[in-house]
């Protein structure tokens, strides 16, 4: 069941992301992304689980490249973003404009889920391929190897949840 | 038992550098390396903490203002001893930019203490060190005690037994800075640029408790990383000469004869000539005897356009492994450099013989800035490769003058112990070739001007020409004997 929903949105981005071969990174992301969200991805639980992630980058980084760079990778991702997939460039220009990750959430909340959801995808993508280019594959694995390896048998936090 | 503190000293992984440094990196000293932009500083640190860091000794690296972590991760991984591996496993990198804009000195230090306490690291640098005094100078802050914040640094980073670096720049050596007072040890790293050259030079300013070697010595920068090429330690109680003196054949019977019975073991020989008068050809000839009695050699050649295919048999023998090839087209070559790469290949093939074809070439591949000393830089590298234990023939170009008797054009015929000076002389119409052994330390030796000439087979050496004068001038005349006179 969860393998089909991975499969289903692993679709849904490869549509969007005909320009750049998904990687194994990018599925990795995608996957972890479904994972987050749990079974019931309503628009909370999807931007709940962009954000979260977004988090979980930002904890991996700023240590090492400080609030400025991780701003501007940041920054620099939602850029990419918007040429990449013009459709969704309202959201990106909101992003880009939103204050901190609390404001992007308010964002992705008045957003359908499957935009919200494709947001997150590509977004996270972009970031991490941009991460890339600028420091090799391998570094850009072990920096945020922690905040992709979120074992799929794990149970979803929400599922937990009363 | 000895009860006084024994300084264990850590290996930098640097090559050079420990010898430079004395026997290694105090531990738990307290240091900085400063010099202008671009001169290697933090790739300097960077290779000594991928070497030293291990996960139960990790280090920690503050980046302050400076060059972006970003920008430093993706080029320091150019280098091979970057392993990414490490990261955040053995090394940790800490970004105090936001500390260092607000521009409070105590709250710089306790954030780094705070790290300092939660990773107990062996090592820690802080990159770039110009930045924290910059904003130790921004703000008329009662907290900014720059003095006061360097004498804290240094005395909790000693307490929490951790080997410290401090990377700036633009420190000039005369300013009273307070960190120099505090620092246990200043690498200075320089860029000496002369035209179009340009040669990197490391000083150890201070190194406490340590004989560092004095001085600018150069290093190189290359994918492996830093390369410091360290005098050539040498021992300076020369091992006497031992009597009857161990000869070397020469591979030309006759020159052996006139050099007293070949040249002595361990000896420097300088072969001094005009263009063609068949230097390496000799020099070829050494090697060539060596490798036939299962000697080995190596040859250090320093032609724009090395030629040594042209020499067949001297060809046959590198491709052989039986000489090695000291080919470097580096270009600024330092004499360090170049006794580095002969020793290194000495050592590799246990060599007893090494020619260096030519001292001319060899000057040109110097970089400039080092051709003013150059006397006392081949003085150093004869001394360096004799008291390595190995035979050495130089060939020297000569312009021939004819009017006085050189040796070489450096005034270097002093250095060695052995000289042979090659001739051009014009006889009825004919160019002809002359060679002499003009000294040959502690040993005697033919006083003769004999004739030669070039063969398939090498040099031929044939008989003096006794009914001659005159022959150093060029131009001999025949010698009128008493009784014709009558």
């Amino acid at each position: 069941m969860a393998s089909n929903r991975v499969y289903h949105q692993t679709l849904s981005i490869r549509n969007h992301l005909a320009m750049s071969a998904l990687s194994e990174e990018s599925r990795q992301i995608v996957a972890s992304l479904a994972h987050r969200i749990g079974a019931n991805a309503d628009i909370a639980a999807i931007a709940r689980a962009i954000v979260s992630t977004l988090q979980g980058m930002d904890a991996a980084l700023t240590p090492i490249i400080g609030h400025q760079g991780g701003a501007a990778l940041y920054r620099r991702s939602l850029q990419l973003c918007t040429s990449r997939d013009p459709r969704l460039a309202v959201i990106y220009d909101r992003a880009q404009v939103a204050f901190d990750l609390a404001a992007l959430k308010q964002v992705l909340l008045e957003q359908s889920e499957a935009d919200a959801l494709l947001f997150g995808e590509v977004m996270l993508t972009t970031f991490y391929e941009l991460l890339t280019t600028l420091i090799g594959p391998s570094l850009t694995a072990r920096l945020l190897r922690d905040v992709w390896e979120t074992p799929l048998s794990d149970t979803p936090s929400q599922e937990n949840s009363p | 038992m000895s009860t006084k503190v024994t300084i264990n000293r850590l290996a930098t992984g640097v090559p050079g550098l420990d010898e430079v440094l004395g026997g290694g990196l105090p531990e738990f000293s307290f240091n900085l390396i400063a010099g202008p932009p671009g001169c290697g500083k933090t790739t300097l640190a960077h290779q000594m903490m991928f070497a030293l860091a291990t996960p139960d000794r990790p280090a920690l690296f503050f980046t302050v203002l400076g060059e972006p972590p970003l920008k430093m991760l993706r080029y320091q991984q150019q280098f091979d001893f970057f392993d990414n591996e490490a990261i955040n496993r053995s090394i940790r990198y800490i970004n105090l930019a936001d500390d260092t804009l607000a521009g409070d000195l105590d709250e710089v230090l306790r954030r780094i203490v705070n790290e300092v306490e939660i990773h107990s690291p062996a090592l820690v640098f802080v990159d770039s060190f110009r930045s924290v005094v910059l904003a130790s100078q921004t703000r008329n802050n009662p907290n900014n005690n720059l003095p006061q914040f360097i004498q804290q640094l240094g005395m909790l980073m000693t307490t929490w037994h951790a080997t410290t670096f401090l990377i700036g720049e633009y420190f000039t050596e005369t300013e009273t800075n307070p960190i120099f007072t505090v620092a246990d040890g200043l690498i200075w790293l320089r860029q000496s640029v002369q035209r179009n050259s340009m040669v990197r030079k490391m000083e150890i300013m201070k190194m406490r408790g340590q004989p560092t070697l004095p001085g600018l010595h150069t290093f190189r920068i290359a994918t492996s990383g830093i390369k410091v090429f360290a005098p050539a330690a040498f021992n300076p109680v020369e091992a006497p000469l031992e009597f009857p003196l161990q000869r070397l054949k020469m591979g030309v019977p006759q020159l052996d004869k006139m050099l007293g019975g070949g040249l002595p073991r361990g000896y420097s020989l300088l072969v001094a000539g005009p263009s063609g008068s068949g230097k390496s050809i000799l020099a070829a000839t050494f090697l060539a005897e060596g490798a036939r009695n299962g000697e080995t050699g190596v040859i250090a050649v320093f032609e724009q356009r090395p030629n040594h295919s042209q020499n067949a048999t001297l060809a046959t023998l590198i491709q052989s492994g039986q000489v090695g090839l000291v080919d470097s087209r580096a270009p600024d070559l330092s004499i360090d450099e170049v006794v580095h790469l002969l020793l290194s290949e000495i050592y590799r093939l246990k060599a007893t013989r090494v020619v260096i074809d030519s001292l001319s070439g060899f000057e040109m591949a110097l970089a400039p800035t080092f051709r003013e000393d150059f006397r006392e830089s081949l003085s150093r590298m004869v001394t360096a490769l004799t008291s390595a234990g190995v035979s050495v023939l130089m060939t020297s170009e000569l312009e021939d003058r004819y009017t006085d008797l050189r040796f070489s054009p450096y005034g270097t015929a002093f250095l060695t112990d052995a000289i042979i000076v090659q001739r051009y002389i014009e006889v009825e119409s004919r160019l002809l070739r002359i060679m002499a052994v003009v000294k040959v330390r502690a040993s005697a030796h033919s006083d003769e001007l004999r004739l030669y000439r070039i063969d398939d087979n090498g040099l031929q050496i044939g008989e003096m020409l006794s009914d001659q004068e005159g022959l150093l001038g060029g131009r001999p005349t025949r010698r009128r004997l008493g009784k014709d006179d009558g």
